[in-house]
């Protein structure tokens, strides 16, 4: 094996080429960790939510909380039942509101009472909500994407001035990207019930079996999961375009790569046919010229994948067409996306130094050797 | 001219990857362009037809009365352009998104009142005997060209005169015997997208309740409409139905606002592709310079000037770098126009090469071309002429 040391130098004496080089292969890397950091911190925000014994109970037919509306007798009669540990009949709206910084979206309201409080393991504020005042709590998340959100401002829908007095603070759900206010005040200026009730089980299998085989009930159950769950379909599509684009874009920086590597070997062929001479194996000089390929490319990988923690934490906002509400999420680098960025660099540099290696064994030897 | 193409031809292999990297990268950002386009498209067309749209005011998930029409007929008729019986365009809209056997096969749809249609969206293009067909039967449908194409590849068999059923999930109802009377094509890609029904059946289907999600209405001119605007906002205001009154433009901006940070999203990536670009192509003239140094000594002695050498490094780079643009743009064209091509035609209909579109990516092309000789260029040619006589091995 051809000591690591000769490669290192060969690189740092060509280094320009190399760091632009490297520089390629670091821009198609960053593309792909943003997109793959992207749809990361969209799946966990709705992968976060909801309790695993919840279950989410819903008219039939609806396809969201705010399509769906149920009557207090149904309420009641699931909410009394003894599997029921704990019920919370909630209300959620979306209203169209000015962003901060220009245009608008769908900002979500969720009428609730001390009740969903308890339902939910991570979901606290540091203000309690008074039941039949107009106090609203405002999610953390939110604060920055729409205008006149501040602690102690106040939000007016229809014809209530909801007065702002505190923060919602939910461990990276979606509730951090809703408006809760009191449900009773709610309801009354909508002239609504309420559109859902979350329940804990004991048992959450045998529950929902058996209310779904009521049909007197008219709802629909899942498990609170299970319903965020299925609303990240863009989480999926946003990771399919990003590993595409780099794949083209990385085959844009291999032809980079490719001639730094065919320059490097065109200059050094007397070096290498020394190398033969001194009895190194065609596959070691093919297998360093790999290395040195693939060293370069890590270098820029890890430069592209790394400044992606310059992006970590970047609040995202986007209008989740399935729910009709605003999700904010912040860019999620995590060990994962940094991993896939050098793996990918890594294969580029590996590709990048195959065929320069092969043309460099394929001169031969005594006949560049006697060339002056 | 000669002399700078032979040059580039020197290297053939070099030349090759480069223009080979060169030109993917810019069809991504040719791509990425596009569909930045896509997402814009309804705003070019949106001041011509003095379309005003009335909603909620607290959003389109609220709904109005179906008797507004009425009243805004009677109250705003002199201002209101009017149809062929000379009635104010009103017009009720419910968009829905549908299905009609697989729910991961849904499309949009639109519920109109059909009488407006046609004054209302002359940039609809609907024949005289599909919009009589349409009218004629509370049952009939009309399709978008690119939405009927796109089933029938995909084996539903929607022929002109078929009947269909239709699932709506948001009011969870089935339409059952609707009659396709004809196909519409549009002006913009995204009328073309969109199955149009009658609004009184759907409003029958659901149970008669007499809501409707938004209201169109076309003024005479530009000039009334800040001032209709103004009026039904304020007659409303203090009714238990608020409505908010946007022209047609201000709609679509609001709309394109809410893809929120995606349209960032790709200008990052805009970015990103020309920093790449200027990678390689500095590279590669990094390279070429560095290769030739000894000829670059020689013409020096013969008396070339410094910027004139680099011209001419700068007219091979810029060669190499306008043909791959001109590649790039002639695959979108074939994939993007041609064939239509798009990974999302529900949300981003098409994505056609627009003249602006081309010369953008021929610019960056040029401009990644220019300086990635401009560069290490500037290095080259300082050099003292015997260093580089001396270098030529």
């Amino acid at each position: 094996m051809v000591p690591l040391k000769y490669h290192w130098r060969s690189l740092r004496r060509r280094w320009a080429g190399a760091l632009l080089a490297a520089a390629g292969i670091a821009c198609a890397t960053f593309a792909l960790c943003l997109a793959l950091a992207v749809a990361e911190g969209l799946e966990s925000t709705y992968g976060a939510t909801g309790h695993r014994d919840n279950l989410l109970i819903l008219r039939t037919g609806a396809s969201r909380e705010s399509q769906s509306e149920l009557d207090r007798a149904t309420i009641d009669r699931i909410r009394l039942r003894e599997e029921v540990v704990r019920a919370s009949p909630e209300l959620v709206l979306t209203v169209h509101r000015q962003r901060r910084g220009g245009g608008t979206g769908f900002l979500v309201l969720r009428g609730v009472t001390p009740e969903a409080f308890r339902v939910r393991d991570d979901v606290w504020s540091d203000r309690a909500l008074r039941p039949r005042t107009t106090d609203a709590l405002v999610g953390r998340r939110l604060f920055d994407r729409f205008a006149n959100l501040e602690i102690g401002g106040v939000l007016r829908i229809k014809g209530v001035d909801f007065r702002i007095a505190g923060s919602l603070e939910a461990e990276g759900q979606l509730h951090e990207s809703e408006v809760w206010v009191d449900l009773k005040i709610l309801e009354e200026e909508f002239h609504r019930g309420p559109s859902s009730l979350l329940v804990r089980a004991r048992e959450p299998a045998s529950l929902r079996r058996r209310l779904e085989e009521d049909a007197r009930l008219g709802v629909q159950v899942q498990s609170e999961r299970a319903y965020y769950g299925s609303k990240i379909s863009t989480a999926r599509a946003i990771r399919a375009v990003g590993i595409f684009l780099s794949a083209l874009l990385s085959i844009g920086a291999l032809a980079g790569i490719l001639n730094t590597m065919y320059a490097a070997v065109a200059s050094r062929i007397r070096e290498l046919a020394l190398l033969r001479v001194l009895g190194f194996s065609p596959a070691a000089i093919q297998a360093g010229i790999v290395l040195e390929s693939v060293l370069l490319a890590a270098l820029g990988g890890g430069v592209g994948a790394g400044s992606l923690f310059l992006a970590h934490g970047t609040s995202l906002g986007m209008t989740n067409w399935s729910l009709m509400a605003e999700v904010v999420f912040p860019v999620t680098a995590t060990f994962e996306v940094f991993l896939a960025g050098v793996i990918l660099s890594i294969l580029t540099g590996a590709a990048g130094g195959l065929f320069p290696a092969r043309a460099a064994i394929r001169s031969v030897p005594a006949r560049v050797l006697r060339e002056p | 001219m000669k002399f700078v193409l032979r040059n580039a031809l020197r290297n053939k292999r070099r030349t090759l990857l480069t223009g080979l990297s060169f030109a993917l990268s810019l069809f991504v950002f040719l791509s990425a362009l596009n569909a930045r386009a896509a997402m814009d498209d309804w705003d070019r067309e949106a001041d011509r037809h003095h379309r005003l749209v009335v909603h909620h005011a607290l959003g389109m998930a609220h709904q109005l009365p179906a008797s507004m029409a009425k009243e805004l007929r009677e109250r705003l008729g002199d201002r209101l352009e009017g149809d062929e019986e000379g009635r104010p365009l009103v017009q009720r809209a419910d968009w829905l998104r549908a299905f009609t056997s697989d729910p991961q096969d849904w499309f949009g749809a639109v519920a109109v009142d059909p009488e407006p249609l046609r004054a209302m969206w002359p940039d609809l293009l609907v024949s005289a005997e599909s919009y009589a067909a349409f009218r004629k039967s509370e049952r009939a449908v009309l399709i978008g060209e690119r939405l009927w194409k796109r089933m029938r590849s995909n084996g539903y068999p929607w022929d002109v005169g078929r009947s269909i059923t239709l699932h709506v999930p948001v009011f969870h109802c089935v339409l059952q015997d609707l009659t396709i009377a004809g196909i519409t094509r549009s002006e913009n890609a995204w009328g073309e997208e969109q199955l149009i029904l009658h609004w009184s059946y759907l409003d029958r289907a659901t149970g008669g309740k007499g809501r409707v999600q938004s209201y169109w209405l076309k003024a005479r001119d530009a000039a009334s409409l800040p001032e209709l605007k103004a009026r039904i906002d304020a007659e409303y205001r203090n009714s238990p139905f608020p409505t908010e009154t946007q022209t047609e433009r201000e709609y679509a901006d609001s709309v394109r606002s809410m893809m929120g940070d995606f349209r960032g999203g790709i200008s990052v990536l805009g970015i990103v592709i020309s920093l790449l670009l200027l990678a390689v192509a500095g590279n590669t003239m990094a390279m070429t310079y560095r290769d030739r140094a000894g000829e670059v000594a020689i013409l020096r002695a013969l008396g070339f000037g410094r910027l004139r050498i680099v011209a001419l490094f700068a007219a091979e780079s810029i060669l190499i770098s306008l043909s791959a643009g001109l590649l790039a743009v002639g695959l979108g064209l074939f994939l993007y126009n041609m064939a239509g091509i798009t990974p999302e035609p529900r949300a981003l209909p098409a994505l056609p090469v627009t003249w602006g579109t081309a010369a953008r990516v021929l610019a960056l092309a040029a401009c990644a071309g220019l300086l990635g000789a401009l560069l290490p260029g500037w290095g080259c040619v300082r050099r003292p002429i015997v260093a580089g006589l001396r270098s030529a091995d």
